[in-house]
């Protein structure tokens, strides 16, 4: 199968960026407030659903990691903490090893395996550009700057291969048989070369500012981005299925005390309905991917 | 009513001992290409900054400039931020945002445009500079003609009524350069918009020009319709005329020749004492008073002027006008020598080289990356010892990955290199870069890392375990060889191009390197500094060093390459003697060869053409 | 001198809201215990990072500040890049120091914070973002104190100098930056309160830090003198940054 372009796999990628920005602070909001292992479970798997559809088949290696993360933190969790009734065994002279706290480990390593995996989607889709522009109206110095600073680095890493490049070519590389004290000097010379070229570009980079007007009143921001109707559309939907979900759910999804003993609240039915609106917000950019990904692959069929 | 005037304008920078600009009055009328020329540091940027308050330079300033009939400091800065457009030398400092749409929108959101008009205005900037493919990209994908490009059209986005570039073009590679200069002209002659331009690359925007103000040391030396300006640079024996069109040398070396001394040579001359007169004169800090040829005294330029202005020009010798391009050139050369006995083409002086081979590169391939393309793909190519080899070719055809690999810093998955008679394998450690290969980088402060020139290029001579003695004879042999001596202790960061290529070249001279590579020796140097290069190279391979150079500049390589070659697509196409070589392409070659070929045949430089057309 | 002030101003604001919502936080995080902690540890932070960014924006800095804080802060992400051949050198934090150094403490917070924001822009976002702005946001706000105290003058330190000021780069790192940076650590990781995990947590870190604050002090050693005095040459030729 040949890989697909972006614009195939991701529908995402069209909403605009204040509702994309919020529909992964709410995720993410949701990975630290609704503690409850069901509601992370959920959380974790809608995670890996999105994720896996912005990057197909290499999203695998990533969440096989973080289900190793989840493993580690639950068992290392009752290393320190001692609380719990069940002990499964002594360890270290009598220091107990419970159940409990292994229970607690795994949720808290869930917690933090979501929102590591939100995070990876959040990378993906909410581009430099997307975030500069939401923070332009908010904070327009910072974003500015932040823009300023995305644009120097990749020039300033290919500075930095021509200025290490040039040094080899006159004999004047690093090499495998330097000391750890050569190379760092080596480093810092190129450093404070590049540091030098980066701050006479400065002095150009200020005119070139002031000579397109930066510093006039009554600054504008301009942005690829529109709100659609079809953004307000979803927003609508999201934000209804998100505040049913919260008032169905109620303190259920909030957690549940784990010492002495773990008390696992049987979920009731608005519970059960409450998590499926869970689910179903979460999943939603998931789903708009898949159904842009099946919709190209019959527009190919067609061609 | 022109659109800027400059009434008498004289300035000085802190702490200067003499005039920048001095006493410079002209007039520049709407909807005009104006070319402002001059040498390196004659005053050209100065002048261009004047035109926007903002990027005025500080210091002492008289006389008053106007702009659209006000004085120009009284527009305020919002009206000047729209009208007066400027775009400078660096392509890629001058960039603000990341993105490409984004840097296009800046100006317009500092004007605080709403959304509907910035989208129509990018939109159709876009479209006319043809930016829509890559209008979504990062800046740092775009090439450098790309990125000036760009400029040119974040500028061009407010809709200014004057265009100023200073030396747009310096930084570009032939090709991007023309394609640039192709964009603006085509702005002046279809949006009307007035440019004011600053170039040393006159081939191209001479012709296209309505008027030229050529300064020297501040002052206009001369100023009018382009054809009037070179008539007058020629009558007044100004080293400017090196930096006109190859066929308006041609023109005045044919038909300017009874009674005047002939044209100095600029492309092509023996290394003569006049170049040594230039070493002594200019030490460090170009001193734009100098000129080429020591029997032409500047000073006979200061009434040239007047005397132009005055008498208004006529821009005629012998009755035909002064051609400025190729196809003019051609006209005016088919009937200048119809009927007329040419010279034969002179008995090429061609040096004759050992078997020795300095540089053997047999079917290299490499890429950068694992997912990427090959970047030299089977590459073959022998050097003899002893010649200056060039290697010429499009950007991104590998010629400089070439060099890197010969240097051993870029390692080809297959194939075998030879360097000196050795497999480049074979050579250990840094034994490579001590009496073998140095490369001189495209930008030679790559190079330059410490606080002077003289503190560099000490750090070469660091732990060779030179006795005291010899560090110093090694110094001063790399210094004399090349002639950075009035430059030890000057800050790499303020010397000029050429300056500066001096100082990084006696850096790596103190490789002493048998087989010494040039990236793109040219680029950025004006017609003095190259001419000056041409020298120091003819007397590194005369001593018995190997130059093998990858370059752009086409003229150059005719001028003074042993042996040539074509690069393209990651190999050599074809290689050979350099005149038969240049004089066998079609559109890699020079300006004099197009001009003149099918009517004298053979000939490849300026000189050439003049000597055959005058028998 | 109005740009300053409404800088100023836009700080106090910020200051005040950040110590109210901060407090407001706490309270409310330590009422409710399933809240977790890292979240509320985590708005403490933004709240922290509030107010040296409103101050910031309200004093709507000039284009030639702009310019040389948007170079400052790309060297500074892009100098582990020049460290390639020396295994786990992180001279980030050094970089941020000095700028902090030329620049003042309020541009040095700001050249940190955004330093490690945009480093993650590139390696990734993660809940650890906000953390790492603080500590390196911390790095340079120490840097800026250093030559605002007159501790340091800001060029052509002497060797002694230079010496105290990798020291002091050192212990930055590893007193201030780097347990920041485990605090993170331990928020994320700590489902209940745990004695034994804070010891943990900062016992492992110390080895980390102690190698990080080690290249912090190599950068400041080897790095602070050129780049100020290039830092200076700018001011005076240019008058940035006065």
């Amino acid at each position: 199968m040949t890989p697909l372009p972006q614009a195939a796999r991701s529908a995402v990628d069209g909403w605009h960026p204040a509702l994309v920005f919020l529909f992964f602070a709410a995720a993410l909001l949701g990975c630290m407030v609704l503690a409850n292992p069901v509601c992370l479970m959920v959380s974790f798997s809608a995670a890996g659903l999105l994720y896996g559809s912005l990057r197909g088949r290499g999203a695998w290696r990533f969440i096989v990691g973080l289900v190793a993360v989840v493993a580690v933190v639950a068992c290392a969790t009752p290393l320190f903490t001692t609380d719990g009734a069940t002990v499964l065994f002594r360890w270290l002279g009598g220091r107990p090893y419970t159940a409990e706290a292994l229970a607690l480990g795994a949720s808290t390593g869930l917690a933090l395996a979501a929102m590591m995996l939100w995070f990876a989607s959040y990378h993906l889709v909410m581009t430099s550009e997307k975030f500069t522009f939401l923070f332009g109206r908010v904070a327009p110095a910072l974003s500015l700057l932040l823009t300023m600073t995305l644009r120097l680095v990749p020039a300033y890493r290919r500075k930095a291969d021509a200025l290490l490049s040039a040094r080899a070519c006159i004999g004047k590389g690093a090499r495998e048989s330097d000391s750890l004290r050569e190379r760092v000097v080596a480093g810092a010379t190129v450093l404070g070369h590049l540091s030098a070229d980066a701050l006479e570009g400065a002095v150009i980079t200020a005119d070139s500012l002031r000579s397109r007007g930066f510093g006039l009143a009554g600054r504008t921001h301009f942005g690829i981005f529109r709100w659609t109707v079809r953004d307000a559309v979803i927003l609508g939907l999201l934000a209804a299925v998100a505040a049913v979900s919260v008032v169905l759910m109620g303190p259920w999804g909030f957690g549940l005390a784990y010492f002495p003993t773990v008390v696992f609240p049987a979920p009731g039915a608005s519970a059960v309905a409450g998590l499926v609106c869970y689910g179903l917000f979460l999943t939603a950019p998931a789903v708009a991917n898949g159904e842009r990904r099946l919709a190209w692959r019959w527009s190919l069929s067609r061609m | 009513m022109a659109l800027v005037a400059f009434q008498n304008v004289s300035f000085r920078y802190p702490g200067a001992t003499r005039d920048a600009l001095s006493d410079v009055s002209f007039e520049i009328p709407r909807g005009s290409f104006t070319l402002v020329m001059g040498p390196t540091g004659c005053g050209k940027t100065t002048l261009l900054r004047s035109m926007k308050t903002v990027l005025a330079p500080y210091g002492e300033r008289s006389g008053r400039v106007l702009f659209d009939g006000r004085l120009l400091d009284d527009v305020p800065e919002r009206e000047q931020v729209a009208r007066v457009g400027f775009v400078m030398q660096n392509p890629e400092a001058q960039l603000v945002t990341d993105k490409v749409w984004h840097e296009l929108a800046f100006g317009l959101e500092s004007l605080g445009c709403d959304q509907a008009t910035m989208r129509r205005r990018v939109a159709e900037m876009a479209s006319f500079f043809g930016i829509q493919h890559w209008f979504h990209k990062n800046v740092a994908e775009l090439s450098g003609g790309q990125k000036q490009l760009l400029n040119l059209a974040s500028v061009m986005v407010m809709q200014p009524d004057v265009l100023v570039l200073d030396e747009p073009t310096s930084q570009l590679d032939p090709i991007a350069a023309a394609e640039f200069l192709n964009t603006v002209r085509r702005l002046n002659l279809e949006l009307g918009v007035t440019v004011v331009v600053t170039e040393h690359r006159l081939e191209e925007a001479y012709g296209a020009a309505d008027l030229v103000v050529a300064l020297e040391n501040g002052r206009i030396v001369a100023l009018g319709e382009p054809r009037v300006v070179a008539s007058a640079l020629w009558d007044a024996e100004s080293s400017m005329v090196g930096g006109l069109p190859a066929s308006a040398r041609v023109y005045f070396g044919v038909e300017g020749v009874e009674g005047r001394p002939a044209e100095p040579k600029e492309e092509g001359a023996p290394c003569s004492d006049s170049i040594e007169v230039f070493h002594s004169r200019s030490g460090f800090g170009v001193d734009s008073n100098t000129s080429m040829n020591c029997a032409r005294t500047p000073s006979s330029l200061g009434s040239a002027c007047s005397a132009v202005a005055a008498m208004g020009g006529s821009g005629m010798l012998g009755g035909f006008e002064v051609p400025l391009t190729v196809r003019e050139g051609r006209q005016w050369l088919a009937a200048a020598v119809e009927g007329c006995e040419l010279g034969s083409p002179a008995a090429a002086a061609r040096r004759s080289f050992s078997d020795s081979l300095a540089v053997w590169v047999r079917d290299v391939w490499f890429r950068y990356e694992r997912e990427g393309d090959d970047v030299l793909r089977g590459a073959t190519l022998e050097v003899p010892s002893g010649s200056l080899f060039a290697v010429v070719g499009g950007n991104g055809t590998g010629k400089s990955t070439l060099l890197k690999a010969l240097c051993g810093v870029v390692k080809p998955y297959r194939g075998k290199i030879e360097v000196l008679g050795r497999p480049l394998k074979t050579w250990k450690g840094s034994a490579l870069f001590r009496g073998g290969v140095a490369l001189l980088p495209q930008d030679p402060l790559d190079l330059m890392v410490k606080k002077t020139v003289r503190d560099d290029l000490l750090e070469m001579l660091e732990g060779r375990g030179l006795s005291d003695e010899d560090a110093r004879a090694l110094l001063d042999d790399s210094v004399a060889k090349a002639s950075a001596g009035g430059l030890l202790d000057a800050h790499p960061y303020d010397l000029s191009g050429g300056e500066l290529q001096r100082a990084a070249l006696a850096k790596v001279l103190l490789c002493q390197p048998r087989l010494l590579l040039l990236d793109e020796p040219t680029r950025g140097l004006d017609a003095l500094h190259k001419q000056h290069l041409a020298c120091t190279l003819a007397d590194l391979t005369a001593a018995g060093t190997t130059v093998l150079m990858v370059s752009h500049d086409v003229e150059f390589c005719a001028a003074h390459a042993d042996l040539a070659a074509l690069f393209f697509d990651g190999d050599v196409v074809s290689s050979g003697p350099a005149r038969p070589f240049f004089a066998g392409n079609s559109f890699y070659t020079t300006v004099a060869n197009r001009m003149s070929r099918g009517i004298i045949d053979g000939a490849v430089t300026v000189e050439e053409v003049i000597a055959r057309c005058l028998g | 001198m109005s740009r300053l002030a409404s800088g100023r101003r836009a700080g106090a604001w910020a200051l005040a809201a950040s110590v109210v919502l901060s407090a407001a936080t706490a309270a409310v995080g330590a009422a409710l215990p399933r809240v977790s902690y890292y979240l509320t540890s985590t708005l403490i932070v933004l709240f922290t990072l509030l107010p040296f960014f409103a101050s910031f924006e309200g004093r709507r800095p000039q284009a030639r500040e702009l310019a040389v804080l948007a170079v400052l802060t790309a060297l500074a992400v892009v100098s582990r890049a020049v460290f390639a051949w020396v295994p786990h050198f992180k001279p980030m934090a050094g970089i941020v120091m000095i700028a902090g150094m030329a620049a003042g403490p309020q541009a040095g917070f700001l050249v940190g914070a955004l330093s490690a924001l945009t480093s993650n822009f590139l390696f990734g976002q993660g809940p650890w973002t906000p953390w790492q702005m603080l500590a390196f946001g911390a790095a340079g706000l120490m840097g800026g104190a250093l030559t605002r105290l007159r501790l340091f003058p800001r060029e052509g330190l002497s060797w002694g100098r230079r010496i105290a000021l990798a020291v002091v780069g050192y212990l930055a790192v590893q007193l201030v930056v780097g347990p920041i940076l485990d605090t993170s650590t331990l928020f994320y990781l700590m489902g209940s309160p745990s004695l034994a995990l804070v010891v943990a947590i900062y016992a492992a870190g110390a080895p980390v830090n102690a190698i990080h604050g080690t290249a912090t002090a190599a950068t400041l050693l080897l790095a602070a003198n050129p780049l100020l005095d290039q830092l200076a040459r700018l001011r005076t030729k240019y008058g940035l940054l006065e």
